[in-house]
């Protein structure tokens, strides 16, 4: 994407945002209302359902609700406004109370526009500001137009060197770094985790089941109706290769539409990424910013030599991927091409990893065969012998899947990283600068006591990264060289 | 102990300049600090509420069993059951009063608690986000205080410290209020 040219806004004065905003509000209430009230209505009207009065006082009602909602958001749009003043990007709105909000330009942590359908239709884009730690204060737009949004955040990135001159008129130079084309879209789709597909397939049965019951129709009632085919393998098999091909579909689908037309560019001090194809999105983070870099792959993409990155932000809400910028389909040159951005002097040839207690690996056992059994006790107080098939399967997976998890978690650190391997069937690796860290902590179980293991977690403002079973000695020794590390340095987390 | 900081080589030349190398064992230990307790009043507090709750959940177990005759046969082992877990909730209370302290040092402050599963925690001044003293009605009854520091690391990284005067909480954090202007007296490079 070019960056364009953008004319000058006088941010000083107080702005309005586009009147699209409007349009926005209407719409949301309505699909908020459709999503409350699609279902009965579907049952009621369609069904031919008679429906009770207590029905009709519900739909009432949470129209009224939301209509009153949305003349609410409509006058709120009218009297709010923002602006830029002592160096603070100010926000009024309200009706009745009158809130004012200001955030410090130099403490806002992520700055993300995102456009929907509508959006795009209009050529406006919804802002997202975030800031890390006591305050929590975020904020939105709903919606700005375009060469303003493009204005507005070239100042708020532009103020990094603490007293500069804002310059709407330079454009920023970008470099795109990494991009998607369809090929490697679906070639990322293919080899998502389909399990997770499969398991989203079945959360959504279940919530149209239960939402039916709720409504007053037990779906059982209908499947006595259907007549019981007797079981057969094949039949078992059939249904099988449906869900595969189905989660197969969606995750690819997933994919595409989340992904789609995916750029990863280069400005100034920071990234940009872009995607999506009905809702696209730009997110914004500048390197000081990012606290960890992590990149994975699973079984699939391991055999392709396809990772995933991720660039975990500073975010006031705790580890969202929502602040994350992910990279699917990278190449292992491009992590390292990535990582040479954000931590210059780090390469992954200066560590030497240490591993964990190996009761670290019978305790997943133990716990496996725990759970095996108590399946096992149920099964058997149910009287359903084939049951135990499945649960030994599974019982056997979560082993192997313990061991290979055990073989790969490693850690290790020197005088400015921690870097941590992990995964299980495929790899995990997770690296993170030492003076990011805010605080760390110690456990230890009765389990751990005879041996003298403890967990050791470092926490920063994106998250956490656990070391568990390590011996209480090295784990001291590690929390001694962090802390000294942090206390020593004079540079800002964030 | 030798740990592997020791025969780390040195790494390469752009990392040089950040390669302030310590010899580890000259670090200051964590492990060495003598953690200050809490008030006893925090530990009956506490007791109390355990009490209270105890009262209730005996109170419902026996209504139970008198209202619904199927139970009434079990009232004996549920009485029991209670009984244990609450001798056993009691006991919990108080060995892990005993663990539980905080410590000071010119940097960070060491919180720790537990007792089956015991947990040491750390945060260096620097990273503290802000700081708060809290004082509830029962509190403020037997005079008590609890102060929370929070951090950017989410609240499981948060430290509560229960059970101080609120002259010790007001104390606490005053003293890391003027470590932290202190340490921001010096020039503070912001570049990575």
């Amino acid at each position: 994407m070019k960056a364009m040219s953008t004319p000058h806004f006088d941010f000083d004065s107080p702005q309005r945002q586009s009147t699209i905003a409007i349009l926005l509000v209407i719409l949301k209430t309505l699909k908020v209302l459709f999503r409350q009230i699609a279902l009965p209505f579907f049952v009621f009207v369609v069904m031919g359902k008679k429906g009770s009065d207590y029905g009709t006082y519900f739909v009432v009602f949470i129209c009224s609700i939301s209509f009153i909602s949305m003349v609410y958001s409509i006058i709120n749009h009218f009297r709010s406004f923002y602006y830029i003043a002592n160096n603070e990007l100010v926000v009024h709105s309200g009706i009745l109370g009158k809130k004012k909000l200001s955030i410090p330009i130099e403490r806002i942590q992520t700055i993300n526009f995102e456009e929907n359908l509508i959006h795009k239709l209009f050529h406006v884009k919804r802002l997202k500001i975030d800031t890390a730690g006591s305050g929590e204060k975020e904020l939105e737009l709903a919606a700005i137009d375009n060469p303003k949004a493009e204005a507005l955040r070239n100042i708020l990135l532009g103020n990094k060197e603490h007293s500069m001159v804002f310059d709407t008129q330079m454009p920023k130079r970008e470099e795109v770094i990494f991009s998607l084309d369809i090929p490697d879209l679906i070639k990322a789709g293919l080899m998502e985790n389909h399990l997770r597909s499969g398991g989203l397939i079945l959360v959504f049965m279940w919530w149209i089941y239960a939402n039916l019951q709720e409504v007053g129709i037990n779906a059982e009632d209908y499947i006595e109706e259907v007549e019981k085919p007797a079981f057969s393998i094949n039949l078992f098999l059939l249904g099988i290769g449906f869900f595969i091909l189905v989660s197969l579909i969606i995750s690819l689908f997933r994919t595409v539409f989340k992904y789609y037309n995916l750029h990863l560019s280069r400005s100034g001090n920071g990234f940009k990424i872009s995607q999506g194809l009905l809702n696209s999105k730009t997110i914004s983070a500048l390197d000081h910013k990012i606290q960890t870099v992590s990149w994975s792959d699973n079984l699939l993409k391991k055999v392709m030599g396809i990772h995933d990155l991720k660039l975990k932000q500073a975010s006031s809400k705790t580890v969202e991927s929502k602040e994350s910028i992910i990279v699917p389909g990278c190449s292992y040159r491009h992590i390292m091409q990535i990582c040479q951005y954000v931590f210059p002097s780090w390469s992954p040839d200066l560590f030497t990893f240490s591993k964990v207690d190996k009761s670290y690996l019978y305790r997943s056992y133990f716990f496996s065969l725990i759970l095996g059994l108590i399946a096992i006790s149920i099964s058997f107080l149910f009287k359903n012998y084939t049951a135990i098939y499945g649960i030994v399967v599974l019982v056997a997976f979560l082993m192997v899947m313990s061991y290979l998890g055990y073989k790969k978690l490693a850690y290790s650190y020197n005088t400015e990283w921690i870097y941590l391997k992990g995964g299980a069937f495929g790899d995990k690796h997770v690296v993170s600068p030492i003076f990011k860290t805010q605080s760390l902590k110690i456990s230890q179980n009765p389990f751990q006591r005879r041996k003298d293991l403890v967990n050791l977690t470092l926490f920063n403002a994106s998250g956490s990264e656990s070391i568990p079973f390590i011996p209480r000695e090295t784990a001291l020794i590690m929390s001694n060289y962090v802390l000294f590390k942090i206390e020593i340095d004079k540079r800002h987390w964030m | 102990m030798v740990n592997n900081m020791e025969n780390q080589e040195p790494i390469s030349e752009e990392t040089s300049f950040y390669n302030d190398q310590v010899q580890s064992l000259n670090l200051p230990k964590m492990e060495e600090v003598v953690y200050e307790p809490l008030q006893t009043s925090h530990l009956y507090v506490n007791l109390i509420v355990v009490g209270i709750i105890f009262l209730f959940v005996l109170a419902g177990v026996t209504v139970l069993s008198f209202l619904v005759e199927e139970v009434k046969p079990y009232f004996i082992f549920a009485l029991l059951g209670v009984l244990i877990l609450f001798g056993f909730l009691t006991l919990a209370e108080i060995k892990a009063f005993k663990f539980r302290g905080y410590a000071l040092r010119s940097h960070d402050i060491l919180y720790r608690d537990g007792w089956l599963w015991k947990s040491w925690m750390v945060i260096p001044f620097t990273r503290i986000q802000h700081l708060e003293i809290n004082q509830g009605p029962i509190d403020r009854i037997f005079d008590l205080a609890s102060l929370q520091l929070f951090t950017a690391g989410g609240s499981s990284s948060d430290i509560e410290i229960d059970g101080l005067t609120p002259g010790q909480a007001a104390d606490i954090k005053s003293f890391i209020m003027s470590k932290n202007a202190e340490i921001n007296e010096g020039d503070v490079d912001s570049t990575l």
